[in-house]
């Protein structure tokens, strides 16, 4: 997997990207397949937040190439939006539209960026809403709903744009333990599907059980790699022992 | 998935019964609850009754002359507009009357009242003009005037005790019907009060009701027919054209003169045809060849001002320039150009109208001053709101735009017109402009007014946007973006309407602020409301020197305005209050 076959999705070559002095990536490299099931861990402030907003460009790189579904990512990509709605995020702190119902939420980018009609856009919203678990919802404010379920109206919200590839931040780390589990419940689904999903997440147990492979972020690069049974049991590096020590052993 | 029911160890209990608020323990409670508030309490009282018997006093003594109020009424509606075409302003009255019948449809009129409500409000009018009629017997008022206030404040709240007592159930009733009934309450009072004079417009008070109250109904049998978003739409339409229509053509009443039309009419329509044939090519071109057809366009637009062309042709090249210019960018996709064919038609075909009108000469029998008291501060008022809030938005989308020259302009406005009074820009506005236009081309005191205001006004409305604008958080950019959307489709959808509904308080005190500032036109020689009550009344013959009452009546009807427009948006803020987080 280590280097661009014909079916990878997302291409990433040294990848480097500064805020100001400080350098957040030092040089990331990685290949996702189509359908494949990536999770990133690390610890806070190594960079994999950063890495995986510079695969939709809210974070632009300064060094290296990301090619996303074969566009390379450059500055003068005319056309960053058609990309973008390629590729849906969901974020900590879910971002939704506060101003706007759950279902307006879901329809709006499908009307004004996929041109679809109201009717059309609609269906599509109750359909993702079904499954996400919540069509009685739809008619209600983000602000009326538990932080579960304004996740999951984001997820929805993504996936009403069919995009190929979505990126979870840290989906569930601004939620209670008990609505953790709803989301990950959609996740999982949404992996069970054949989505191409990269999720940086601190939640091992959706890692091991969902992802195919996982990679570890230290300082702003990959220190470790490697699918779930390998990394979790037989880590290479004493850096990732270290973190997963950490990490479990409460 | 969902929580399995499950049974908790003890049920939910109603909360306890709140204590019952007995007028003394009311008191008690809150107005003598320590040795200094009930001293407190018994001090303001005291302030409070020597205050409102100065006032009676006041009010009553025998030197007012509050009888020159109602046969200056004409003056104070519209200054020294000819009184022979008084229908023009009858006719204005009856458009606005109209379309308020509409809006009220969703000013939540179709809504209902709580009796019980209505019937407390009647016994708290009931007391309080029962106690200002006890007060009265201190004060120099007439004994007709006592009975009405004693009796009248007795009855009320005799009324609304009774009434409250009698039922036992709250019932509620329409919102509409209690408007309807206000009306024509307040018609039959106004027509046994101000008999003398009301007698000869009663007529068309009736007609203004009646037409308020038809609308209303029309209204509501359209909402069942069209969906609320059109009939909102369509009723904000209404209400842009109206203001136009009232003020250029309805009070204005414009004559053409068409031998002075004739010579350019037909070129100007020439030149908006070839407008949309420019604006398909330019779409279609690449970018070269794109700027090079802008380049000649321009050219022919600074050319047609050395060469004396008809005005209206110079400035619709220039306009045609402007929008030839923006095409590559902003119509490159077919339905983006219908949207640019459509602009450039309304864009031109509004300007000519503007200087078909201006061409034209009126028929009013004076001419000039066609605009003066209420009316003048109403159309200053609502014009300059209206003016101001696109030329404020794009400002406020100036200053915190990423492109350094748009942001650099829009501040250094910002900055030049905050920090200069406004009776300044008045006076500028007056006296400068007219040197920069061209010869023999000067716009009306009034447009000239309207104009200073919109643009001293944009400035601060500017600010509080940008206010608004920044309160907006990154998520939710980064939720636009990361959905596609562009950097238009992001500030119009997700970013101005979460920015304009946090800026509403501030944006409402900026109304009423340009409302009263609208007082300053004086200064320019205009006749609004406030001038024509310090001038104009106390020197007409018959209310000579009644100064004192007719700066009260101005200073309690601008009261009237900027109150209701206060509460009005309290209203909408908690409407739109839903989403907020």
């Amino acid at each position: 997997m280590e280097n661009g076959t014909t079916n990878d999705i997302i291409i990433c070559e040294n990848v480097k990207k500064w805020f100001g002095d400080f350098q957040a990536l030092r040089g990331v490299t990685v290949s996702v397949a189509e359908g494949e099931v990536v999770v990133i861990i690390g610890p806070s402030g190594s960079g994999k937040s950063t890495f995986i907003r510079c695969i939709n460009r809210l974070e632009q790189h300064q060094e290296g190439r990301i090619i996303v579904g074969g566009t390379e990512l450059t500055s003068d990509v005319r056309n960053i939006e058609r990309i973008r709605s390629e590729v849906g995020m969901v974020f900590q702190q879910f971002n939704l539209f506060p101003h706007l119902t759950v279902l307006q939420n879901i329809t709006l980018a499908q009307i004004w960026v996929r041109k679809r009609t109201r009717a059309e856009a609609e269906e599509r919203a109750r359909e993702l809403l079904e499954r996400v678990g919540i069509p009685e919802q739809a008619s209600k404010y983000p602000g009326q709903l538990s932080g579960g379920q304004q996740q999951r109206v984001a997820i929805a919200r993504s996936l009403a744009m069919d995009p190929k590839i979505m990126l979870f931040d840290e989906p569930t780390s601004a939620l209670d333990p008990e609505m953790i589990k709803e989301v990950l419940e959609v996740m999982q689904e949404l992996a069970q599907t054949g989505m191409t999903i990269l999720a940086v997440t601190h939640e091992m147990g959706f890692a091991r059980e969902v992802a195919n492979r996982i990679l570890l972020f230290d300082e702003g690069q990959i220190i470790e790699e490697g699918p779930p049974a390998q990394f979790f049991n037989n880590p290479r590096h004493p850096r990732t022992r270290m973190f997963l020590s950490q990490i479990l052993s409460h | 998935m969902s929580l399995q029911p499950h049974e908790l160890p003890r049920p939910s209990e109603p909360p306890p019964k709140a204590l019952r608020s007995t007028g003394i323990n009311w008191m008690r409670r809150n107005l003598f609850n320590s040795v200094f508030s009930g001293a407190l309490t018994v001090l303001l009282t005291v302030g409070l009754l020597v205050g409102i018997l100065a006032v009676l006093r006041f009010l009553f003594s025998p030197e007012r002359r509050w009888e020159v109020i109602p046969p200056n009424a004409v003056n104070y509606a519209v200054g020294s507009y000819p009184r022979e075409d008084l229908a023009n302003v009858w006719r204005s009255v009856w458009i606005i009357a109209a379309l308020a019948g509409l809006s009220t449809v969703f000013w939540g009129l179709g809504g209902r009242v709580s009796l019980i409500r209505t019937l407390a409000a009647v016994r708290a009018a009931g007391v309080t003009v029962l106690v200002v009629g006890a007060l009265s017997l201190w004060s120099p008022a007439g004994f007709a005037v006592r009975s009405w206030l004693v009796w009248g404040g007795a009855f009320l709240a005799a009324a609304g005790w009774a009434g409250m007592r009698s039922i036992r159930e709250d019932r509620t009733f329409s919102a509409a019907s209690a408007l309807a009934a206000l009306l024509l309450g307040g018609l039959a009072i106004g027509w046994f009060l101000l008999d003398a004079v009301a007698a000869q417009w009663h007529g068309r008070l009736v007609v203004t009701a009646l037409l308020l109250l038809a609308f209303h109904w029309i209204g509501r049998l359209a909402g069942t027919r069209i969906s609320e978003q059109t009939m909102k739409r369509g009723t904000t339409l209404l209400w842009l054209l109206s203001f136009p229509v009232i003020y250029l053509h309805v009070q204005r009443s414009p004559r053409l003169v068409w031998e002075e039309v004739t010579p350019w009419l037909p070129w100007a329509g020439l030149v908006v045809v070839a407008g949309l044939a420019v604006i398909g090519l330019v779409s279609r071109l690449g970018r070269e060849q794109a700027a090079a057809v802008n380049f000649l366009l321009g050219g022919v637009a600074i050319l047609s001002w050395a060469v004396q062309w008809p005005m209206a042709i110079r400035v619709l090249a220039l306009l045609l320039t402007l929008f030839s210019l923006a095409t590559p960018t902003f119509a490159a996709s077919p339905q983006s150009r219908r949207i640019f064919y459509w602009s450039w038609l309304g864009g031109s075909l509004c300007l000519l109208y503007f200087f078909l009108l201006g061409t034209g000469s009126t028929d009013l029998a004076t001419r000039g001053e066609f605009l003066g008291g209420f009316n003048l501060t109403l159309m200053l008022a609502v014009g300059g709101i209206a003016l101001s809030f696109p030329v404020g938005l794009v400002l406020a989308l100036g200053r915190t735009s990423t492109m350094p020259v748009f942001r650099l302009m829009s501040t250094a406005y910002i900055e030049v017109v905050r920090g200069v009074p406004l009776i300044t820009v008045l006076f500028f506005a007056d006296k400068v402009i007219p040197r920069f236009l061209p010869q023999g081309l000067d716009f009306a005191g009034e447009a000239k007014a309207l104009l200073a205001i919109a643009a001293f006004s944009a400035a601060y409305l500017a600010e509080n946007l940008r206010g608004g604008l920044q309160s907006v958080s990154t998520g939710q950019f980064e939720a636009a973006r990361s959905l596609g959307m562009t950097t238009a489709q992001m500030t119009m959808l997700i970013t101005l309407p979460q920015a304009l509904r946090a800026v509403i308080p501030a944006m409402v005190g900026q109304a009423i602020a340009l409302f009263k500032d609208t007082s300053l036109v004086a200064i320019i020689g205009l006749a609004d409301f406030l001038r024509v009550a310090r001038d104009v009344v106390p020197n007409q013959p018959d209310s000579l020197g009644s100064i004192l009452e007719n700066l009260l009546l101005a200073a309690v009807v601008y009261w009237i305005f900027a109150f209701s427009f206060s509460r009005a948006s309290l209203r909408l803020e908690k409407r739109l209050g839903v989403g907020t987080r």
